[in-house]
């Protein structure tokens, strides 16, 4: 295994380590409202670490763990609630119809797919689908709602650079999520890795937006301690 | 069936680096959007500002024309109505008055020169021709050389002669400053020390006013300013605005020290 390999076959787990470096050298000042984000980094860890350990030594693994598929399902489904309530979290969108109904629509949508239709065990590309179209539609209400609001110093403050990273990850992993599982897995598997490289290197980029947004977080909190 | 494939494949690349570049398109636009709202922003309140140091220059300008004229007043009317008084006193030959008219003749005579002296005074404080002819170093020193007389045993003052006038209008406000808190370091302080000096640094004139007895802290200014009563230091306040200077108060073992820095330009600026 060729180290650039090594390197991207891990990604989904190191990604994940940027922010927590984060923190654990910033705790005690990061600031509340964003703690939905350090539960996202502390479960997407645990579930990337489950499911790369399991890609990566999947020929030692006994049957019953070479199929990592719903650590995946899982993580898409953890990155719809946190994020989703962490969009919600903001006062002006406190009583937003359109988010409770998206939100209501994705978890039946879920519900129905799991129960009748799909296994958790495999990966589904309409519930990647799914996550992208609601995560894509909360950052375009959130930034509508930003401008909508007149907020001042907008662009300085950690939910702006949080849900920029998230609009630009989705983005990016619509049509990777769309074919990956149709053509990717099926098809043309050098084409399937290509697609998940560019995911895995999205997510690091994501990663590194995450952590960025926490430092910014945990300076907001020092200065308004000072000022007091 | 392979070439179709591959025709899809690139398609969906395409589709990848089209939905990063809406993405990266629609946060452009929203921080553009953002950009331009917080320019507005920043020039409404410069508008803003500058509105109030209109008002505030205004409110000053007028005070002092007010000053001048009820000094002019006290000098050339009440002035030379009390001169014309004393004049039409020492006029009554007094060697023919019994003893008690004499001594009435005195008494008036020693009032109307206090309340003579007291009146120029008066005048003189309000509308400081000192200032105008010989400066602000030179009108502070003799204002505090006569406020301070028989008050404060140690008064000096150390100013810098290399402080030339460059706009009447700011040596005004800043002898109107000096005036201010001498006045109120005779009246609270019960210093026993006092010292007024200042440095020219280049285009900042740094003036430290510095006594032994009770003064005000940073924070009771902040407080006493926004007070009704406090007219006195709202008045500092607002020509400290208007010179764009800033003034802090800090206390030592010493005693308590006053730094005001004003930029030092001229009016055409």
């Amino acid at each position: 295994m060729n180290l650039f390999t090594y390197i991207r076959n891990w990604s989904e787990v190191w990604a994940f380590l940027i922010p927590l470096i984060i923190i654990i050298s910033q705790r005690g000042k990061i600031p509340v409202e964003e703690n939905l984000v350090v539960k996202y980094v502390i479960i997407g860890l645990l579930l990337n670490s489950i499911s790369t350990t399991m890609y990566v030594y999947h020929k030692e693994m006994p049957v019953f763990l070479k199929n990592n598929n719903i650590f995946y399902n899982l993580h898409s489904i953890a990155r719809v609630c946190l994020f989703s309530w962490y969009v919600f979290q903001r006062k002006s969108l406190q009583n937003s119809k359109t988010i409770r109904i998206l939100l209501l629509i994705y978890f039946c949508f879920i519900l129905l797919l799991f129960t009748f239709f799909k296994s958790p065990f495999f990966l589904s590309t309409p519930l990647l689908m799914a996550e992208t179209i609601v995560l894509l539609s909360l950052c375009t209400i959130f930034f509508y709602q930003a401008i909508m609001d007149d907020e001042q110093n907008l662009l300085g403050k950690p939910s702006f650079l949080i849900c920029s990273g998230l609009f630009i990850f989705e983005a990016i992993n619509f049509f990777i999520f769309l074919f990956y599982k149709p053509l990717g897995l099926k098809i043309n598997l050098s084409f399937g890795k290509l697609t998940w490289t560019i995911h895995n290197f999205s997510l690091v980029f994501f990663c590194i937006v995450l952590a960025i947004a926490l430092y910014k977080g945990s300076k907001n909190t020092t200065i308004e301690k000072y000022d007091k | 069936m392979i070439s179709e494939n591959q025709n899809i494949a690139i398609l969906v690349i395409f589709g990848i680096v089209a939905m990063l570049l809406f993405g990266v398109g629609f946060l452009l636009v929203v921080v553009l959007n953002q950009r331009k709202k917080s320019q507005l922003q920043k020039n409404i309140s410069k508008m803003k500002e500058d509105q109030q140091n209109q008002l505030i220059e205004a409110a000053v300008r007028s005070e002092e024309q007010e000053r001048h004229r009820i000094a002019e007043t006290l000098h050339d009317e009440v002035g030379a109505i009390l001169s014309s008084a004393k004049l039409h006193l020492l006029g009554i030959k007094a060697d023919v008055l019994d003893e008690r008219d004499q001594k009435l003749h005195e008494k008036g005579r020693e009032l109307l020169n206090d309340v003579i002296g007291r009146v120029r005074g008066i005048s003189h404080n309000l509308h400081s021709n000192i200032l105008k002819e010989f400066g602000l170093n030179e009108a502070i020193r003799h204002f505090v050389r006569k406020v301070t007389e028989g008050v404060i045993p140690n008064a000096t003052t150390s100013l810098d002669d290399n402080y030339q006038t460059v706009n009447p209008d700011n040596d005004i406000s800043m002898y109107r400053m000096v005036q201010e808190l001498v006045n109120n370091t005779l009246k609270y302080a019960n210093a026993t020390e006092f010292l007024i000096s200042s440095t020219l640094n280049g285009n900042e004139l740094n003036l430290v006013i510095f006594h032994n007895g009770d003064g005000l802290t940073q924070e009771q200014f902040e407080e006493l300013r926004y007070q009704k009563e406090g007219l006195g230091l709202k008045n500092i306040q607002n020509r400290i605005i208007l010179l764009k200077g800033t003034i802090h108060f800090t206390s030592g073992s010493e005693g308590y020290r006053i730094n005001i820095h004003v930029p030092v330009k001229s009016n055409q600026s």
